[in-house]
């Protein structure tokens, strides 16, 4: 269970970073920073004897307040770097990464105040209480004990299923056809009067407030946070979940998260060639299916822009759909 | 530098002036590609743009829908001076077309129409989400005109087909249908009927007098010179830049220094003389 939990809130990561990436197009190798804000913000106000705030709201304020602070972040890194485009932009955003992880690390206390208590990070946080709800506690439900981590599973199933109905929600929108603008022909979308620095400063905050969500989740799953969770390494591996499934796709990102969590834990024996493994993975996956194990339509269109067969068949489909 | 002929004998028929370009001015580094262009559109007028290639028309065009930020030079819409946004333009009430289609390619022809409604709805991201009642009003608002634009320009039964599958005559037809989802005051199409044929070019110019009687002032840059004569009530030649003519197509059509501009002194690529003007000239010899 406790690895089940663990896909879940990577699975609500990968997703809302679907939105940046998936959607709106853009590339964002900081992503990780997002989840850990929200999680620094859950473990300050936990109540943990190491928590360095002392106040401790309802979890729900928790909740919304990690996002906005995530979100915030996001329109904070967004604004004056969404004007640069492609490359640019992924080196700000790995960058901003580095700079989270950093910025966690030095809060110690020693230089400036002391809010996340440095490399030692903030161990300790108590399990989640909704009312009497404790959710450390094992719980009968007609007569199945539910344990602390189907607890989680269970929060954290509603919160995939939050950010799944917010990413297809948005996608089938005004906000979506927006986006699909501006991945196809961003200077024609702007001439349209699309407004295309807004609607990218949309989709980076929107995925920054959902991982700031999964990341509070996370903070209590996890009993501590520490810098080093919110390594480069992790974004990357987001990325991966995406790119691998499909972007764009509800289903194929969910199989990308569940494979590229799953796969290290039961591939243990394999630990030191995993990496080596990955790699070859999505080298060969952006040769052969570049839009990934379950593709999108539009994004199958995209990366085969000279595949007349391939445009005739999906528009088929779409006639008859539209029927 | 030549001066622009005013045409007050055109001008009391129409309306009010929709367009008031004045003094535009485009420089790249130490090329001069536009110069001092004076431009009044009135509404319910189709304005045409003739030149050689590399006259500057595009150019010209970018300044005026803001893809370009001019040099020098003012842009007014109805009065109110345009900023060198191509989102405020539009907003504003100015719309266009491109010389190289720039649809997206990869969504249907409706959902390319849907784009262009987008500056004239509102529905943000939190009404999206939730499916407010706001969002299913603009969304099947949205739709119908779309449709409607779709059916306008011919294209009614395509809506499904993917923009990258249709014919290219189609692809300039949703082009301006595009456009017209702006609702704009005033649309700029840039070259309307390249790589046409003849029937086509006639459905064009069809379409772009239907645009005109539904009250919109257009302008069209053009090569086709039969095309733009025919259709225009007045016209304006960019030579290197500058406003060599401006008048009525019969005007412009006599006019000795478009020949000239045209036919140039030998030195002129054969392929860049439009057809239309060497029959012209055919047609001066002759009498």
């Amino acid at each position: 269970m406790s690895i089940a939990t663990s896909v879940l809130v990577f699975a609500a990561t990968a997703m809302g970073l679907n939105i940046v990436v998936g959607l709106a197009g853009l590339l964002d190798l900081g992503y990780i920073a997002f989840l850990g804000s929200g999680a620094y913000v859950a473990a300050t106000m936990s109540g943990s004897a190491f928590a360095t705030i002392g106040w401790k709201p309802p979890f729900l304020v928790v909740v919304l307040l990690g996002a906005c602070v995530a979100a915030t972040l996001g329109l904070i890194i967004g604004s004056p770097t969404l004007r640069v485009s492609g490359d640019y932009l992924a080196i700000v955003t790995l960058g901003f990464g580095e700079i989270f992880r950093f910025a966690m690390f030095n809060l110690d206390g020693n230089n400036g105040p002391n809010l996340t208590n440095g490399p030692n990070g903030i161990p300790g946080i108590p399990e989640l209480q909704i009312g009497s709800f404790n959710f450390g506690d094992t719980h009968d439900l007609l007569g199945i004990p539910i344990s602390r981590f189907s607890n989680y599973y269970f929060v954290l199933l509603v919160l995939v299923g939050l950010v799944i109905l917010i990413f297809s929600r948005l996608n089938n929108s005004r906000i979506g056809r927006g986006w699909i603008a501006i991945r196809e022909d961003e200077k024609a979308a702007e001439a349209m009067g699309v407004n295309v620095f807004g609607l990218k400063l949309l989709a980076f905050a929107v995925g920054a407030f959902l991982a700031g969500m999964a990341g509070t989740v996370k903070a209590h799953q996890d009993g501590a946070v520490s810098p080093d969770q919110y390594i480069f390494l992790e974004s990357a591996f987001l990325l991966a979940a995406i790119v691998l499934g499909g972007m764009g796709t509800i289903a194929g990102v969910l199989l990308g998260a569940t494979i590229l969590k799953l796969l290290p834990e039961k591939l243990r024996f394999f630990s030191e060639y995993r990496l080596l493994l990955f790699g070859l993975l999505l080298v060969l996956m952006m040769r052969f299916r570049p839009e990934g194990l379950v593709a999108s339509k539009r994004r199958q269109l995209e990366f085969h822009e000279e595949d007349e067969e391939l445009a005739v068949a999906i528009e088929s489909e779409l006639v008859e759909e539209a029927k | 530098m030549t001066v622009t002929d005013a045409v007050p004998s055109t001008a009391p028929t129409f309306g009010q002036p929709v367009l008031e370009a004045s003094g535009v001015t485009m420089r790249f580094g130490g090329l001069l590609a536009v110069s001092e262009v004076n431009l009044t559109v009135r509404e319910g007028e189709i304005v045409g743009l003739i030149g050689p290639n590399g006259a500057g028309k595009t150019t010209f065009f970018n300044c005026l829908t803001g893809l370009y930020k001019p040099t020098s030079g003012e842009v007014r819409l109805s009065g109110t001076p345009l900023p060198p946004k191509p989102r405020a333009v539009v907003r504003a009430g100015m719309a266009r077309t491109f010389q190289n289609i720039r649809l997206f390619a990869n969504m249907t022809a409706l959902e390319n129409v849907m784009v262009g409604r987008y500056c004239r709805t509102s529905s943000g991201a939190i009404t999206s989400v939730l499916r407010g009642p706001k969002f299913r009003r603009e969304e099947a608002a949205t739709r119908a005109r779309a449709q409607e634009l779709l059916d306008f320009v011919g294209l009614g039964k395509s809506s499904e087909h993917l923009a990258r599958n249709m014919p290219y005559g189609d692809q300039r037809r949703l082009e301006i249908a595009r456009a017209l989802a702006t609702d704009p005051k005033l649309v700029l199409l840039d070259e309307p009927t390249a790589g046409m044929n003849p029937q086509e070019t006639r459905q064009a110019s069809d379409l772009i007098f239907k645009i005109r009687d539904s009250g919109l002032s257009v302008v069209v840059i053009e090569h086709d010179m039969r095309f733009i004569f025919n259709l225009c009530d007045r016209v304006l030649c960019l030579v290197r830049g500058e406003a060599l003519v401006e008048g009525t197509p019969a005007e412009v059509q006599s006019d000795p220094r478009v020949i000239e501009a045209y036919i140039g002194t030998g030195e002129d690529d054969d392929d860049d003389e439009p057809a239309g003007v060497r029959d012209v000239v055919r047609e001066e010899d002759q009498s």
